[in-house]
């Protein structure tokens, strides 16, 4: 009964792609044509972007749900689904002239099936699928990573990568045995028929029985298995070797699939684990954020090298995630407050959107023999390449959380949600802890600031010496064309977006996930005038 | 009707900046032309709207205000962010001198801007966009989206224009003021929830209207008021900026170009005072109480410091920068003396600082723009040169010190008057003698503040000419103002009149928006300290009948 047919109705888009990436890596043993691959994926990327928009009963604005043995699909699972989606094209289009034409059926190919990976993570249900999600990211990235370039950097940047990511997914199946250990099945939320991880902590929280105390040791392994995806501290190490030896695509991709990915198993498990192991959870994110900004945010200040910055500037937007899931896991242990998980879903969309168009743009900028790596070659850009160097300085700036661009209304959703737990005075404990988390996250982000208009003041204000190749070929230009239209559109008109995130926070903190699509959820967190049904308004 | 036309003021000089951006090929003739029209057009927008604010009115209704939902379909977040605009006796005078000084602005830019033209004219409108944005939202949300809107366009109209070291001072004008405004957003995000817990978790209001009304009710915990005070201090007080606080402004000032100092100088330092008294006095009455020895200090120590560094300055450009930290240090003393004198003189005083003060900046564009210095030392005697340049100059200083009949008098004298009568008649019990004090020290200032003015003009307009050696290389021969320079500086000089003569066309119109921002921290403020908690406006003390100047 586990595998059903409806379980892979809902998987239409995800097994499709694995096909296409298949056929795309069997294919290019017949052809090197690389505008024919390139299109040929971006064309499996739309069918399966129309699979998904026309076979799913549930829109990402509605706070319901399907689940079906090992897959739930919710606003969560849709949004963080479409974002994957829009990652593949974005990608595809960067290495539509700088992949090497030899190997592009390959990088195509492994990019498709890390697509297919985040896409697993965010709608798995259940422990084995999502750790299998997990290294269907992690697998592909290895081969890209030496597919970008053969120097003994990218190897060295490899073999770290390759060393650590499994040292980490070792970390975490240490987490998630210990879980299913403690509650005794592999399903993460269930209801009252079928129980699930969540429910059966529940349940122990009330009568612990001899394996409970082992909850706080899982939920460390967990978020440290997570935090390597998230490059959080103290797993942040290996970001800064790794993005600089590496290709800019390649780090683009890097520094966004694998955290949307780990916000996606951190908010189905870490929050699910909470009832059990009470406040630790909370102080655990709260500790790791305020490390993590702060460690990301100080190195990048003395960066020279591009990719270097935006690998510290990465590992500090993973501080800024533990933000949300301090403040998620602060409600779930009974503060009055809400929006961690929705800020950290918003928040990892706006992310990505900057910084995929960031890498896309740098990736532009450079030609295949020679990539853009110092921050002075970007010198006198703004008057040799005005609209890149406008794109780049509106990631910058979104970034940065400087209104009204995307990335702003993360930050406000991010530090409204902890400063909900904080605008308490004295009635709750956890109050000055949090004062003190959204204090530094807002220095923080004035340091951040800084290094992010360095970028644009050598853009705008230094003369050039040398022009950059700017060889990247009309896709990159258009990838990073589209990124800039997005974090300028969901800027001025966010509502959508808030929305969809907020419907996703409402759907994973219900009591009854698989309820049926047409009923409001019954314990949702706040009373809602009219129950609206899936669909778009 | 007003209302729209209140939008179309706000939106012209974003079109006006996509017009420019349009016409870019044509190069610095075409954008020039499309500014000037825009910021003439938007002038005479915001100027029917100042003049058909309601007169003396008692009412504190907003006018010509737009509120339509923005952000507000949001299901069940309950998150509500209007795009909400008005005019307030508060706001309006800041919106009528931001149309007012972008003229100016775009007329001194006239040919020294000769590099990306286009560019220059369009960040300068987007900053325009900025300030009127600024001075009229009635979001908070909104209100900071424009607060940081008016960062960007000057980043990078000092960044790319400016003088030798633009790009140290760009940046840290800009982390600076993000530092703060990042704390007063906490601040105002801490306010906004504090509400959404009063409301039965409802609703996150953003209008400060409503957040206003709610927080009389229902104020702040002590403990948590405090806190969120010095959130919003830190970047309102950045802003302003109070000593000690102001090492960013005669940098950005003195790398900025001409415009750029006229607008810095004339309304972006006044979003900091505006803060206040949108946000702090009355949202926070009790807090602002608790703080107001400290901040009178801290302007009392500003206006000061900053006349004796003006002293010994060489620069022109940094002279007038400090004398903005002094001048500003009086905004900010007015301000938290809390009664109806004081607070009114500080408003008025922020106009009269951005008349005076952008007059001033202007003319020392000229000066730069025909000698390629600021050096003091090496000029001396330009009245015989340009009898006009040196008219309006010594009509600015006059303004600027403080001459009776001119602006400058009319908001100092009631600054003063209010700090002394906060000293001598309504000090909180055990305050007075510092009080008196800091009243003191206030008009030491005025003395200071003549002496390093009146000298500058002396040095630099009379005495035997001296000219640098290197001039007319680019403008020989070098002489009087040319007819676009006089009406750059003509509308600021009828401004330094009408304030002088009739303050009470403009006092009368500020009164009641002010009286209901100040009275509930005024309230507090009468009182010892140890029976401040839930105190209703009823305590405010009889002895504060709303005074009227004549």
């Amino acid at each position: 009964m586990f595998v059903e047919w409806h379980t892979i109705e809902l998987l239409r888009p995800e097994i499709f792609l694995v096909a296409a990436a298949t056929s795309i890596y069997v294919g290019g043993a017949f052809t090197r044509n690389r505008a024919f691959w390139v299109l040929a994926a971006i064309l499996a990327y739309l069918v399966a972007g129309l699979a998904m928009a026309l076979g799913s009963d549930v829109s990402p604005w509605s706070a319901t749900s399907i689940s079906s043995g090992p897959v739930t699909i919710d606003a969560m699972s849709l949004g963080l689904r479409w974002v994957a989606l829009l990652l593949g094209p974005v990608f595809t289009l960067v290495a539509s002239r700088l992949a090497d034409p030899e190997l592009v059926s390959e990088f195509l190919g492994s990019l498709m099936l890390v697509v297919v990976g985040v896409m697993l993570t965010s709608s798995a249900n259940e422990l084995v699928l999502l750790f299998l999600g997990l290294e269907l990211i992690s697998i592909p990235t290895y081969i890209l990573l030496f597919l970008g370039r053969r120097d003994r950097a990218t190897a060295e940047a490899t073999m770290k990568y390759f060393f650590l990511s499994i040292f980490s997914s070792a970390l975490l199946l240490y987490g998630v045995s210990l879980m299913y250990g403690i509650a005794g099945v592999t399903l993460i939320a269930g209801d009252e028929a079928v129980p699930g991880i969540r429910e059966k902590f529940v349940e122990l929280a009330q009568q612990p029985g001899p394996l409970a105390p082992l909850a706080p040791l899982a939920l460390v392994l967990l978020v440290a298995g997570f935090g390597f995806k998230l490059a959080v501290a103290p797993l942040q190490f290996y970001a800064p070797d790794v993005y600089q030896g590496t290709t800019n695509a390649n780090a683009g991709l890097l520094a966004v699939a694998p955290k949307i990915a780990g916000v996606a198993g951190l908010i189905r498990l870490a929050i699910v684990a909470v009832p059990l192991v009470g406040d630790f959870a909370w102080q655990l994110a709260l500790v790791i954020a305020v490390l993590t900004m702060t460690i990301g945010n100080v190195s990048a200040l003395w960066q020279n090298n591009l990719r270097r910055l935006l690998a510290y500037s990465s590992i500090a937007h993973g501080g800024y995630l533990m933000i949300g899931l301090a403040a998620a896991a602060a409600t779930a242990a009974g503060a009055p407050s809400r929006g961690g998980i929705a800020a950290m879903l918003l928040y990892v969309a706006v992310y990505g959107l900057a910084t995929m168009g960031t890498f896309a743009a740098l990736a532009f900028l450079g030609s295949r023999q020679k990539e853009v790596s110092g921050v002075e070659e970007l010198a006198g850009l703004g008057r040799s390449q005005p609209v890149v160097a406008a794109a780049i300085a509106l990631f910058m700036f979104s970034l940065a959380g400087i209104p009204p661009l995307a990335g702003f209304w993360g930050k406000l959703t991010l530090f409204g949600s902890a400063v909900q737990v904080a605008a308490r005075g004295s009635e709750l404990p956890q109050s000055v802890w949090f004062t003190l988390l959204v204090v530094v996250g807002a220095l923080n982000a004035a340091i951040a600031a800084a290094y992010y208009l360095r970028v644009v003041a050598v853009m705008y204000f230094q003369p050039g010496t040398a022009q950059p190749a700017a060889e990247g070929g009309r896709g990159a230009w258009l990838a990073t064309a589209a990124c800039a239209a997005l974090v300028l559109l969901v800027g001025v008109l966010p509502g959508r977006a808030i929305d969809a995130a907020d419907e996703a926070e409402r759907t994973l903190t219900s009591r009854s996930p698989v309820a049926a699509p047409s009923e409001s959820s019954p314990m949702a967190a706040v009373p809602r005038a009219v129950p609206t049904a899936g669909g778009v308004r | 009707m007003f209302s729209q036309q209140l939008l179309l003021t706000i939106f012209l000089p974003l079109m006006g900046a996509a017009a420019v951006l349009f016409v870019a090929p044509l190069g610095k003739g075409g954008a020039r032309l499309v500014a000037l029209a825009t910021t003439l057009l938007t002038l005479w927008c915001a100027a029917q709207l100042a003049l058909n604010f309601p007169a003396a009115g008692t009412t504190t209704e907003d006018f010509a205000g737009t509120d339509v939902a923005w952000i507000s379909q949001v299901a069940g977040t309950g998150i509500d962010i209007r795009w909400s605009v008005g005019l307030d006796g508060l706001g309006v005078w800041m919106f009528g001198l931001s149309a007012l000084l972008f003229v100016t602005a775009v007329l001194v830019s006239w040919e020294s801007i000769e590099e990306r033209a286009p560019l220059f004219y369009a960040m300068l409108l987007l900053l325009e966009f900025g300030c009127l944005g600024v001075f009229t939202a009635r979001d908070i949300i909104l209100f900071y989206i424009f607060f940081e809107l008016t960062l960007i366009p000057l980043f990078f109209l000092i960044g790319i224009w400016g003088s030798e070291d633009r790009r140290y001072a760009a940046s840290k004008f800009f982390l600076f003021t993000l530092a703060g405004s990042l704390l007063t957003f906490l601040g105002l995000l801490a306010i906004v929830i504090w509400d959404y817990q009063q409301n039965g978790q409802t609703a996150f209001r953003f209008s400060i209207a409503e957040l206003t009304q709610s927080l009389a009710q229902h104020p702040l915990p002590l403990n948590l008021q405090t806190l969120v005070f010095v959130a919003l201090f830190a970047g309102f007080a950045i802003k302003v900026p109070l000593f000690p606080l102001h090492t960013w402004l005669p940098l950005a000032h003195v790398q900025a170009p001409a415009a750029g100092s006229v607008i810095l100088a004339g309304i972006l330092l006044k979003i900091g005072v505006y803060g206040f008294v949108r946000f702090s006095l009355p949202m926070l009455p009790e807090a602002t109480a608790l703080a107001t020895p400290w901040i009178l200090w801290l302007s009392a120590a500003g206006i000061v410091y900053g006349a004796l560094v003006a002293l010994a300055q060489s620069d022109l450009k940094k002279l007038i920068a400090y004398s903005s930290v002094s001048h500003l240090g009086y905004c900010m003393l007015g301000l938290f003396a809390l009664n109806p004198l004081g607070v009114q003189g500080s408003i008025l005083q922020m106009v009269n600082h951005g008349i005076s003060t952008g007059g001033l900046f202007a003319v020392v564009g000229m000066i730069y723009e025909r000698y390629h210095t600021r050096q003091i030392s090496e000029l001396g005697g330009l009245a015989r040169r340009a009898p006009w340049m040196a008219f309006f100059m010594v009509l600015f200083t006059f303004s600027s010190i403080g001459v009776p009949g001119l602006n400058g008098f009319a908001g100092e004298f009631l600054i003063l008057l209010g700090m002394f009568q906060r000293a001598w008649v309504e000090s909180p019990a055990g305050w007075g003698p510092q009080f008196l004090a800091i009243a003191v020290l206030a008009v030491s200032g005025v003395v200071l503040g003549a002496w390093y003015m009146l000298w500058l003009v002396q040095r630099v307009f009379f005495g035997p000419l001296k000219e640098p050696h290197a001039a007319g290389e680019h403008h020989a021969p070098i002489g009087d103002l040319s007819f676009r320079e006089i009406a750059a500086l003509a509308p600021l000089a009828l401004f330094v009149f009408w304030i002088g003569l009739r303050p009470e066309d403009f006092l009368s119109r500020m009164r009641p928006t002010l009286e209901s921002a100040r009275q509930p921290a005024a309230a507090m403020l009468v009182q010892p300290p140890d029976a401040l908690p839930v105190a209703g406006p009823q305590v405010a003390d009889s002895s504060e009948a709303p005074a009227r100047v004549r």
